[in-house]
């Protein structure tokens, strides 16, 4: 049974495309509301990525689910960019590299989480979750490495070996 | 010819023919003196062909076989086979070929002279009993043969010295090699519309932890088989929560990942570090879906199933007596979150009640006795004064034939 997420979603978060505009702990622009301590929901994202790649389906129970979703599929994307780094830098270029690419939000076709979640009905909502979600990824960027590679600086293997598996055969891009 | 008091003077044979190991020994002892696989490796050009117990005298071909571990280490010339599907008989001739082994061979003991407790799947059939007892009387002349439910002496091994208070009442998880099944027991007698299977069990297991290495890259050997075995049974274990577990490796690595290095059995040498596989390989009974798509029920709801589709007034007890046996269910802390999953459902059902009833007690009994269950459950089970009274003698068989051996009375205590 998959791990759900824990944030609450109360009437003042706003909802783009089905998916929860969370508070997140960061220092770049963007429409997410800042929060400075505790954990967020990119950081439970990180937590709960190794349990929740395990499973093949996952029942949605509110839209901060469908945030968590998306970062699970953005952290698996990372880990299969960086498959190959031999060192931090390297897997930290390849990860501004990703960052740049322009991706797909719902509604475009060729969206992996089509099924998920809904097309925008507005383009200001579509430019909330463009915009959001940029953020996010930029936040799992600057996150995920302090994971990935251990205090020596080798990438983890214990990480790496989650890089082959597809999270309910999804692949975001 | 041996008379009955001669018999019941030495200890009965307990035999207990598994899918995937046989356990074999006399009773009064605590454990098995013999484990064996339960293939029949017999030589290539003897297959195909049949004696039945009557026909005409075997040629020199026939006695050449083997079975268990020299059956397995002489693959090249000897084909392997397995009598035993799902704890039941599928090739008879092979099953007398193994019995015939266990009795001359292993135990070395003349058949004329003891009592034999051979044990068998819930819901087999009369005829495979009466099978049995053609072969075990006419082939080898035994002085009396009881055969047993083998989740019933799973029971009785749970709880042997209350055999006097308790009514064999309870629910069985046996999860050997080939498949987990679980039995509710009242008692004494299964409950045969209730038995639940989950085609999940040890090599499951094995395969999973195989799968986890390799996909990490892990320098395994050609073996790679016997080093995943060696994994389950050494160093796995039940988390709580699989998510708080990966922290835990993730925090605390030098505590939780462990190198194993060996040798396999062909002398080579292998090292591999050990990581979340550990708890990874037993949670595919509480999350299937992490292994297979074509089992999504976790070992709770399956245990839960069975005790509800049983009758009402038995529940109560069901519940407060679930018993593990085979040898799946060794890892640590697996009665424990077995327990843990069934009480959180069961209240939440209990919980949606309009009238407030008495809480239920859900109760998962581990054991010292879990790997050999059903063996213990024999070897004390023969050794009491009743099982003399209920088994057939070959008097019996002789006067009445093989028919009689359908029925094998309940032991009272």
């Amino acid at each position: 049974m998959v791990y759900h997420c824990s944030i609450a979603v109360d009437g003042t978060t706003k909802v783009a495309c089905g998916t929860a505009i969370l508070p997140l702990k960061t220092q770049t622009a963007g429409p997410a509301p800042h929060v400075f301590e505790g954990q967020d929901v990119v950081d439970e994202a990180i937590y709960l990525f190794r349990s929740n790649v395990l499973f093949r389906k996952f029942d949605v129970k509110g839209p901060a689910d469908r945030t968590l979703i998306y970062l699970t599929l953005y952290i698996n994307a990372c880990l299969k960019a960086t498959a190959d780094a031999k060192t931090k830098d390297q897997a930290k270029k390849l990860l501004d590299s990703l960052l740049q690419e322009r991706f797909r939000i719902p509604g475009e076709t060729g969206f992996a989480l089509g099924g998920f979640m809904f097309a925008p009905k507005t383009s200001e909502e579509g430019e909330l979750f463009r915009g959001y979600m940029k953020q996010c990824r930029e936040e799992v960027n600057n996150r995920i490495l302090d994971f990935c590679f251990k205090k020596d600086g080798t990438p983890d293997k214990y990480w790496y070996a989650f890089a082959k598996k597809t999270f309910m055969n999804k692949n975001l891009s | 010819m041996t008379t009955s008091t001669e018999a019941a003077a030495r200890p009965a044979v307990v035999i207990d023919a598994g899918t995937s190991s046989t356990k074999f020994g006399y009773s009064g002892n605590v454990e098995p003196s013999y484990i064996l696989p339960t293939v029949v490796g017999v030589d290539n050009q003897t297959v195909g062909k049949t004696v039945s117990a009557r026909s005409a005298a075997p040629s020199l071909k026939d006695l050449d076989f083997l079975i268990g571990d020299e059956a397995l280490a002489n693959t090249k010339k000897y084909s392997i086979h397995h009598p035993v599907t799902d704890g039941q008989v599928n090739n008879w001739d092979l099953m007398e070929k193994y019995w015939q082994h266990c009795i001359f061979k292993y135990l070395r003991c003349d058949p004329e002279d003891h009592y034999f407790l051979l044990t068998e799947p819930p819901l087999n059939s009369p005829e495979n009993r009466e099978y049995t007892a053609e072969i075990m009387f006419e082939t080898f002349g035994v002085a009396g043969l009881y055969i047993a439910v083998n989740s019933v002496l799973a029971l009785a091994a749970a709880s042997p010295i209350d055999l006097k208070q308790d009514s064999l009442t309870g629910t069985v998880v046996d999860s050997g090699e080939g498949s987990t099944h679980i039995i509710p027991v009242v008692d004494g007698y299964v409950i045969g519309s209730s038995v639940k299977t989950i085609p999940y069990a040890g090599k499951d297991v094995s395969q999973f932890i195989l799968d986890l290495l390799k996909e990490r890259g892990e320098p395994l050997p050609y073996e790679a088989h016997e080093v995943a075995r060696i994994v389950k049974q050494n160093h796995c274990y039940t988390c709580s929560d699989i998510a708080k577990e990966f922290n835990k490796h993730h925090q605390q690595p030098e505590k939780y990942c462990q190198r194993l290095e060996g040798k396999t059995s062909r002398g080579k040498d292998f090292a591999i570090d050990l990581g979340y596989e550990r708890f990874l390989a037993p949670e595919l009974f509480f999350n299937p879906d992490i292994y297979t798509s074509n089992w999504s029920t976790p070992l709770p709801e399956v245990i839960d199933d069975a005790i509800t589709t049983s009758p009402i007034d038995t529940r109560r007890a069901l519940y407060k007596n679930i018993v593990l046996s085979g040898g799946t269910t060794l890892f640590k802390d697996f009665g424990r979150r077995i327990g843990r999953d069934l009480k959180n459902r069961v209240k939440e059902r209990m919980s949606k009640q309009v009238k407030e009833s008495q809480e239920i007690e859900v109760k998962v009994e581990s054991h010292h006795m879990q790997r050999f269950a059903v063996w213990f459950g024999g070897s004390v089970l023969a050794n009491t004064p009743s099982f003399f009274k209920s088994l057939h003698t070959k008097a019996e068989y002789e006067e009445y034939g093989p028919s009689i051996c359908r029925m094998n009375a309940l032991t009272r205590y």
